[in-house]
């Protein structure tokens, strides 16, 4: 059953539309990209996922339910305003989000803050932009969700905060549980997302695995740059590319312990993030031994 | 039900705390002024506890009007219409609680006139006498009710109606915000609220006076007992004795108009609860 179904969505703002006649399945137990620029009807789609706007056409099924009370129960949403209030503490946001949610993991909650260096007392006023992303993601992550909606989880917070916040991601993500993750810094979070869904103006103009993107000889990034009719930065780019390949060939002939340590790495990354490729390189290295 | 009431205690208690305290820290400065016998901190005093008691019932209103906006389509609405629970009972959640502060703000300015006024009659007074002596002084003075319990009656009858009124119009201000979250007041919603209310309030207002003063319907207040008359409310006073012999001294009330705001209000809820179900939009 797909995690997320819909059918004809539709969703204006007086004049302006801003989901056209949308249709999409997502399967359940993988990493979604939603992608797209500024106003092309992300966060409309996530607010009507997420039961924030009700007053729209077409049909929405979480799990096959409609969005209302059942839905709720097994999507945890990290939007991208703080919903906390200003004058609460890290320890009231949690205090509260356990009293209201069954599935919120309080201890989980404390160790989060403890990592990303907040203490319980300090108030939400007092903290930065990165910070409060920070308890916001506490908050969505520390419930044991079906999906989790992410709209912007990165958005106006610094490197070091981006980096610790995808790590949090993939780290604490349920068995089975899926995401939706909307962003337009796909450069960020390219290589989390097992599929991607892309919205251009209110119309969804693609939905395929990262696997299919990448076996066409693209990255998603490269593949978002085509969709939306962008000049494709990745060309400019060859250079670095033919820099990195000579450096691998001289460091495989100069330091082989070294070169075997990252091609390694990089096969681990394969791995784990696209396992079909993975897979036939294996084949095809095994082949190639037997000849 | 009852973990969304307990968080829209905490969270509105913030506000509500400020002002309850300056209450307790004027009434407080009122009698340490008059245990030293300070006579012109007395009356600062006595007229700083009227305005703040005027002043909490203010406060109690825009924090109740305020906090439904903001934590149901202001930037925690995010959280509200997140939560597994009907529009109806997040409304109900609020409408509780609003009437819980309301309740007690209403008790605490009633409170705080009657009080403050029978402590500045027993420092007039000739003769010493406690603040109670004074009450019971004091309310026989205001109008002449045959007895203690007829007064009650009469206090808790005009108190509670007075409280009603509040009700309906926070009522009203709760389902105008709801409306301009919909789709053709979404641009500009806090005007909209703002107008609707009117629309909707004055004319409900007019329709509660008329039914008041000519529905042949008047709950009556007498010395001898209570009871309802099938008669205008002008035309109770002269028709009473048909119905209660020992009617004396009496006090009617026009009911209709009551009956008319409880089921307004009544229909509001639900129709506020529906949009929040099916029509409003968190921006």
């Amino acid at each position: 059953m797909s995690i997320i179904s819909v059918q004809g969505l539709s969703k204006s703002y007086g004049q302006k539309e801003v989901l056209k006649d949308v249709s999409f399945d997502l399967e359940g137990g993988q990493i979604i990209g939603l992608l797209g620029p500024n106003g092309c009807g992300k966060t409309s789609l996530l607010k009507i996922l997420t039961g924030l706007i009700h007053d729209y056409t077409g049909e929405v099924l979480i799990d096959g339910m409609p969005i209302g009370v059942e839905s709720k129960k097994i999507v945890a949403f990290l939007p991208e305003r703080s919903y906390v209030a200003r004058w609460m503490s890290a320890k009231d946001a949690i205090e509260t989000i356990g009293s209201l949610f069954d599935d919120f993991d309080r201890d989980k909650a404390y160790d989060f803050l403890s990592r990303f260096k907040l203490t319980p007392d300090m108030k939400v006023k007092s903290m930065s932009k990165g910070m409060q992303e920070k308890l916001l993601l506490t908050l969505t992550m520390c419930r044991d969700a079906k999906l989790y909606v992410m709209d912007e989880p990165m958005g106006g917070v610094d490197p070091a905060a981006r980096r610790d916040i995808k790590e949090t991601i993939l780290s604490n993500r349920p068995k089975g549980s899926a995401m939706l993750i909307s962003t337009h810094q796909i450069h960020d979070l390219e290589d989390v997302f097992d599929h991607a869904l892309m919205i251009r103006e209110g119309d969804v103009i693609a939905n395929e695995s990262v696997a299919d993107i990448r076996k066409s000889g693209q990255s998603l990034e490269e593949y978002y740059c085509v969709k939306h009719g962008i000049p494709n930065k990745s060309k400019s780019a060859k250079p670095e590319v033919n820099q990195t390949a000579q450096f691998l060939e001289t460091l495989r002939l100069t330091d082989p312990e070294e070169y075997l340590r990252l091609l390694n790495a990089q096969l681990e990354k394969l791995r784990l993030n696209d396992t079909e490729s993975y897979a036939q390189l294996i084949i095809a290295q095994k082949e190639g031994g037997k000849q | 039900m009852k973990r969304l009431l307990k968080n829209e205690i905490k969270s509105t208690a913030q506000s509500m705390m400020g002002i309850y305290l300056a209450t307790v820290i004027t009434l407080a400065v009122m009698l340490l002024a008059q245990l030293a016998n300070i006579n012109w901190l007395t009356g600062v005093s006595y007229i700083a506890l009227l305005i703040v008691g005027f002043l909490v019932f203010f406060v109690t209103m825009i924090t109740v009007i305020r906090n439904f906006k903001l934590s149901l389509y202001g930037n925690e609405g995010y959280l509200s219409y997140a939560l597994p629970v009907k529009g109806g009972t997040l409304l109900g959640a609020k409408t509780i609680v609003s009437a819980m502060w309301m309740l007690i703000s209403f008790v605490l300015w009633i409170g705080v006139w009657v009080g403050s006024t029978a402590f500045l009659m027993s420092r007039l007074e000739e003769e010493e006498m406690t603040i109670l002596e004074a009450i019971k002084e004091l309310l026989p003075m205001l109008v002449d009710i045959p007895g203690t319990g007829v007064l009650v009656l009469s206090v808790s009858f005009i108190a509670s109606y007075i409280f009603l009124l509040m009700l309906v119009f926070v009522a009203v201000i709760f389902f105008a915000i709801t409306v301009a979250q919909t789709r053709y007041f979404l641009s500009g919603s806090t005007i909209w609220s703002i107008l609707l209310s009117f629309i909707i309030f004055l004319p409900a207002f007019v329709v509660n006076v008329y039914l008041t003063n000519n529905a042949p319907l008047t709950f009556v207040i007498t010395a001898g007992g209570v009871g309802f008359i099938p008669h205008s409310m002008q035309d109770a006073r002269e028709r009473v004795f048909d119905y209660i012999e020992t009617a004396t001294w009496n006090f009617p009330f026009g009911v209709a108009g009551m009956i008319f705001m409880l089921l307004m209000s009544a229909g509001l809820f639900i129709a506020s609860a529906w949009l929040m179900n099916n029509r409003t939009n968190v921006k």
